[in-house]
């Protein structure tokens, strides 16, 4: 379930806008939080407005409690009991802001190479409950995906290893340019499903190709939603992948 | 040169003494440029990474950062 989204764009406005239609809700129904007004310039002076976006937990109610419209912050919204988000020793909202501190990083990092080879782009920041995800967006350029998404690979090999220096655990952080690794998770889904259909017909075997311990999550996850047959990841990184099994009843 | 920025950027990015970073083109042929990079001593495995890794990502982005100029670009890692 997605709760917040952090755009930047060349305005507060498009920012806002961009993120408003992302979420699926009016204005009326979330908070938005400006964390830079954005500077409009040829060189070094130019930034993006920044604007965080979250939905109101209480937009089911109706009814706005006095003084709740400024609490914008992931961490005093999990106080409240309401969240939910427990998912490993970690709280749910220390959890929520590790993934929030590293998706500023990477989207930093992007920000700052962009800036440099003055490539224009507006940057989308969506964080869920394992993961963050840094969409860039609007760059006209296929520069930074590279061949094959090489260049996109090593970007985010790069983005890995600058986050991590910074908060010293595993990084949580996903970078795509304009949708090009949603394209491939498709495609990975659909050879996965063809796959599980052969386990099914034939009871042997059959191997994915190597990804990624993100894109590996996913296939389990499929393969978990699927009855008569069970998965586990063979090899190592970065050549670990995904084997569909039959299951044994 | 937008290249050896880019270069330098991703550098201090990775490291833990980025005022310790410097490139410097070094004359290539016409077409291709070497770039040699330093680091402070202490910050060399960080952007050599684990069997190269790390190394390898910054040839990657830095030869795309130098195609938008219409050149080439050759980092070493010197130290």
């Amino acid at each position: 379930m997605t709760r917040m989204i952090e755009k930047r764009a060349s305005t507060v406005k498009d920012a806002t806008a961009a993120a408003l239609r992302e979420l699926g809700v009016g204005p009326d129904e979330a908070t938005v939080e400006v964390l830079n007004e954005g500077r409009r310039g040829l060189f070094s002076g130019r930034s993006r407005a920044h604007v965080r976006v979250t939905v109101r937990e209480d937009r089911s109610n109706g009814e706005t409690p006095v003084g709740d419209t400024l609490v914008t912050e992931p961490d005093s919204r999990a106080e409240d009991g309401t969240a939910g988000l427990e998912t490993d020793d970690t709280s749910g909202a220390d959890r929520l802001a590790e993934l929030n501190e590293e998706a500023d990083l990477a989207a930093d990092f992007v920000e700052g190479l962009l800036d440099i080879l003055e490539l224009p782009g507006d940057i989308e920041i969506e964080v869920d409950e394992n993961q963050a995800f840094v969409n860039v967006v609007e760059v006209g350029s296929g520069l930074l995906i590279g061949r094959r998404g090489a260049t996109l690979e090593a970007l985010q090999e790069l983005v890995r290893a600058a986050t991590q220096r910074h908060v010293e655990r595993r990084s949580h952080v996903r970078i795509d340019i304009e949708g090009y690794r949603q394209r491939q998770l498709d495609k990975m889904k659909d050879r996965c499903r063809e796959g599980i259909a052969q386990v099914r017909e034939t009871g042997e075997p059959f191997r994915l190709e190597a990804m990624d311990a993100f894109e590996r999550k996913v296939m389990h996850d499929l393969v978990a939603r699927t009855g008569g047959v069970t998965s586990a990841s063979e090899g190592v990184e970065p050549r670990r992948r995904v084997v569909v099994y039959a299951a044994e009843e | 040169m937008m290249t050896e920025e880019v270069l330098a950027f991703i550098a201090r990015k990775l490291v833990d003494h980025p005022d310790d970073v410097s490139v410097t083109p070094v004359d290539g042929d016409r077409v291709d440029t070497v770039l040699e990079l330093r680091v402070h001593a202490d910050d060399m495995g960080k952007v050599i990474g684990k069997r190269g890794r790390t190394a390898k990502a910054i040839r990657t982005v830095v030869k795309a950062a130098a195609t938008r100029e219409g050149t080439s670009a050759t980092v070493e890692i010197v130290d």
